[in-house]
């Protein structure tokens, strides 16, 4: 049986792959799946738990710590922020050496991803290029704009370079380490292309150390919308044909390193049956159970950023048509768990029969969350969306989709080549060039329900091109155990032309290191000599302080010396005054005593008659 | 010392304030060295706000827009841009209110029929982004393909009033001295009417982390402009459109008078962007000279203000 490792960025993946995972360890697999980031945001945390508790040969945990994350580094380059920035720790220790090459991977990778989108396949993607240069410091983004958005012969040449650069940066230790402890058949790593990514170094520590890697693309706009496979593994594990177009056109992976499998993440949306009835469903939502209603279905930050005015107005618009059945439709609007939070400020009661489901705040890992979600694909006559992957999941449930090209979406419509997917020639959704085209488009939904018969070549070809009855999760988990079961690679040293290039290569990550807190220029030119002035500062304060430390002490002992000397001596003066004291009282005793002896015989001498011998 | 300067000065004593900081960081000072350092940072980083604070330029100055004199169009833009209303239905000599809304067309529907039953012709203009407007006596020109930006300047300032949901068409409108109503504002500093003709009206601000709808009053503290992006905005309801442009209408035909309400909202707004002058925001939109314009919040929405 193998053992297999699984390194995802955080525990949000785990819903991607959890029946491939459980398949895999129901088959007596070891899996390990170990997170870069923990995340709570949407209680992933519980998602991996739960997969944990499911089977005994499923273990999870936290990769190793990072000398810096991409999360650091870009916090280390907001301008906004009033921080400090990290203490400078010693040119010499390898914490600093480590971070230092971290800044390099991490800047190398930023601008790979960020001229990734000066290609003219990326022409109307000027959203997704502007996400990328806004992770890029500062300083580096003129020369990128300027090089990358020239010929295509200098945009491959500075990819090239920074290519290079990133097989020169030498992994780190721990994670080698880690992967040689967990000893792995296989090393699975999802989802590698977010911007900036650090997996990328599991995957030059397998080649390194010899062990096979693959990267599972977890979802439908992972190859076109975020970075570059920087470092292509032994394979590429994905959903579909199309997927397989861009590994090969835009990552330069070979065709025969693509493995497709479906996409597993939806085998649960063909397997589903509603929980309750529509009557039920609908009284639970507040719609009215005699009217069929749309779901409207929300999209996630990046693609609708402010999509409650554009809701509203297709509420208002549904609500206005001349057709009394698209009038009359129920509407329920189902927020993206991820983009919920502004749907604070819809208000579903101007409209009548409309209502938000599930509430603001509602725990996606609830038992509930998924069954009702199912519920209201099912129930609803058709879907609408601005781009989102719950318009696939409709169309397996087999309900019409549609979707409306609005100016402020055209980021994430016209700007995104997966939405293609959804319009194009197999696409599944109707898109309407206006409201008012949209509502008679919904027109035809409101007289027959059978309508939803136009997703199902979609679904073929992209979710399950294995066919529509066979699940994705045991064809990914036999994919894995095949991968699993290929001999080893060989291990794949550093070159002997990298050592030479080291220190010129370390100077060049002590620089991105310091580029990366992204400052004006001339702070750069300014730092050494504040930083010798506060040095000089600092000695010269250590100085005064060792000094003043020293003269105290001296003037402290003479002082002590001084005050010994008088006290000892003022006591033996005392001491002194007391004994002449006593000695004379007793002289003064003694002269008394005699005298009045004297005094005495005298008296005597008189009474007897004698004359007074004096 | 021109704004520019101030601008930059800020810049650089907030680079200061991070370079210091950061020194301070390093552990191998000694203590007395980096509280020392820390306490320089923290007076460079007062320094860089006091600098940002004198570098707003503010976006107008109230006063002198207050006292200026209308503009008008050249005469031969103002006879093109006739014809073309003419040509696109607009009756000339009809009193006429333009109309201009960004967020659900849908809601000035009862404002449409007051309106109409006034006697008005209503003519959009503006983006037709809203969806279509539909009523008595309404023009919809904001997806006609003959409207231009001059359409749309001679139908502002020719109409009797104008109801807009923008701040630029509202500042034209007082350029050209056409009453206005201004919809949907999201603050009181934005939109708050500069000429006696004016009237506005405040979306309903919901707090996206509780849900809850902020009272106007709130709008007024210094803690709203603190993080907007916290905010999110419930457009002005049907009912209080329509009573607003009942407003309107009342105003250009009989004169404008302010209520009670509306006369101590007045107070509060200048007050208050007194108390605020260090509020960029509030400077940019020179709310902070005690002087906050002559116009008014709408009397519906005046009453529960303060």
């Amino acid at each position: 049986m193998s053992r297999i490792l699984f390194v995802m960025l955080h525990p949000g993946f785990v819903r991607y792959y959890d029946e491939g995972l459980q398949a895999l360890a129901a088959a007596g697999h070891d899996v390990h799946v170990a997170f870069e980031v923990s995340r709570t945001k949407l209680g992933e945390d519980v998602t991996a738990r739960r997969l944990a508790e499911r089977s005994p040969r499923v273990t999870c945990g936290p990769t190793p710590e990072r000398p810096e994350s991409v999360r650091d580094f870009l916090a280390r380059g907001d301008r906004e922020a009033t921080r400090s920035g990290a203490p400078a720790a010693s040119l010499w220790s390898r914490d600093r050496r480590e971070q230092a090459w971290e800044s390099l991977a991490t800047t190398v990778r930023l601008l790979l991803d960020y001229v990734r989108f000066f290609d003219p396949v990326f022409a109307n993607a000027a959203a997704l290029r502007g996400r990328a240069e806004k992770r890029v410091p500062h300083v580096y983004r003129r020369w990128i704009r300027l090089v990358a958005g020239g010929s295509a012969v200098a945009r491959r040449a500075l990819a090239g370079a920074l290519s290079a650069i990133e097989h020169l940066i030498p992994p780190n230790r721990a994670l080698e380490t880690f992967v040689r402890e967990h000893n792995p058949d296989l090393l699975l790593v999802t989802p590698l292309i977010e911007l900036g990514s650090q997996q990328v170094d599991y995957i030059k520590c397998a080649r390194r150390l010899g062990f096979r890697s693959a990267l599972c693309v977890a979802s439908w706009d992972n190859l076109t919308s975020k970075g570059l496979i920087r470092v292509i593994p032994d394979h590429v594990v994905l959903w579909n044909e199309a997927q397989k177009r861009e590994a090969v056109e835009l990552h330069g992976v070979a065709p025969e390193q693509v493995v497709i499998t479906g996409a597993q993440l939806f085998d649960r949306w063909f397997e589903a049956r509603p929980s309750r009835s529509r009557e039920e469903f609908c009284r639970m939502v507040g719609l009215d159970p005699d009217r069929p209603f749309v779901l409207y279905v929300g999209s996630s930050v990046f693609i609708a950023p402010d999509e409650v005015p554009f809701a509203e107005r297709w509420v208002a618009a549904v609500r206005a048509s001349a057709d009394p059945a698209v009038a009359r439709l129920g509407v329920l609007v189902r927020p993206h768990p991820a983009n919920a939070r502004q749907w604070r400020a819809f208000e579903a009661t101007d409209f009548g029969d409309t209502a938000l489901w599930p509430p603001i705040g509602t725990d996606p890992n609830a038992p509930d969350f998924r069954r009702d979600y199912f519920d209201s694909l099912y129930y609803s006559a058709g879907v609408v969306g601005i781009n989102t992957s719950a318009q696939v999941e409709a169309a397996i449930v087999g309900r019409p989709v549609f979707t409306v090209r609005a100016a402020e979406f055209v980021h994430a419509q016209e700007g995104t080549l997966h939405f293609q997917y959804l319009v194009g020639g197999a696409g599944l959704v109707r898109a309407a060039a206006s409201l008012d085209e949209h509502v008679r488009q919904l027109a035809q939904i409101a007289d027959d329900r059978s309508a939803g018969a136009a997703g199902d070549q979609f679904v073929r070809w992209f979710v399950r091109p294995h066919g529509i009855d066979t699940p994705a999760a045991p064809v990914f988990a036999r994919a894995i155990e095949e991968l699993a079961r290929l001999p080893r690679p060989l291990p794949r040293d550093a070159r002997w032309w990298w050592t030479p290039l080291g220190p010129p290569a370390f100077v060049l990550a002590c620089m991105a290191r310091a580029l990366a807190e992204d400052r004006p220029l001339w702070v750069y030119g300014v730092r050494p000599f504040v930083t010798t002035a506060i040095r000089a500062w600092a000695l010269a304060f250590r100085v005064r302080e060792a000094w003043r430390t020293v003269a105290m002490s001296g003037f402290r002992r003479m002082g002590r010396g001084a005050y010994r000397v008088w006290y000892e001596s003022s006591r033996e003066g005392r001491r002194r005054i007391r004994r002449a004291s006593r000695r004379v009282a007793k002289a003064f005793r003694t002269a008394g005593v005699a005298a009045k002896r004297l005094a005495r015989r005298a008296e005597s001498a008189v009474g007897r008659g004698v004359r007074h011998p004096l | 010392m021109s704004p520019r300067l101030h601008v930059l000065a800020a810049s650089f004593w907030r680079e200061w304030h991070r370079e210091l900081r950061r020194q301070a960081g390093d552990e191998r000072l000694p203590y007395q060295v980096r509280t020392h350092l820390r306490r320089s940072a923290d007076r460079a980083l007062r320094r860089s706000a006091v600098e940002e604070q004198r570098g707003v330029v503010p976006r107008w100055n109230r006063r002198t827009i207050a006292g200026a004199a209308p503009i008008r169009l050249p005469p031969d833009d103002e006879q093109r841009g006739r014809r073309l209303a003419a040509e696109c239905g607009v009756v000339p000599g009809q009193p006429m209110v333009a109309v201009e809304i960004q967020r659900r067309a849908d809601r000035l529907s009862g404002a449409i029929d007051l309106l109409s039953a006034e006697g008005f012709r209503i003519v959009r203009i503006g983006d037709p982004v809203a969806g279509p407007l539909r009523g008595p006596g309404v023009l919809d020109l904001a997806s006609n393909p003959r409207r231009t930006p001059l359409l749309d300047t001679y139908l502002l300032l020719a109409s009797a009033f104008v109801v807009c949901s923008s701040a630029e068409l509202q500042q034209t409108a007082l350029m050209g001295h056409t009453p206005s109503l201004r919809i949907d504002a999201r603050d009181a500093f934005t939109a708050y009417p500069v000429r006696r003709d004016g009237v506005f009206t405040l979306s309903t601000v919901v707090d996206l982390d509780t849900g809850r709808a902020l009272a106007i009053r709130d709008l007024l503290a210094e803690g709203y402009f603190h993080n907007t992006r916290n905010y999110g905005y419930r457009p002005t309801n049907a009912a209080e459109i329509t009573e607003a442009a009942r407003e309107m209408v009342e105003g250009v035909r009989a004169g404008w008078r302010d209520s009670e309400a509306q006369i101590r909202f007045r107070r509060a707004v200048a007050d208050a962007g007194v108390a605020m002058g260090h509020v960029r925001h509030v400077a940019e939109w020179d709310g902070a000279s005690g002087f906050i314009g002559d116009g008014r919040l709408a009397r519906v929405q005046a009453d529960r203000a303060l």
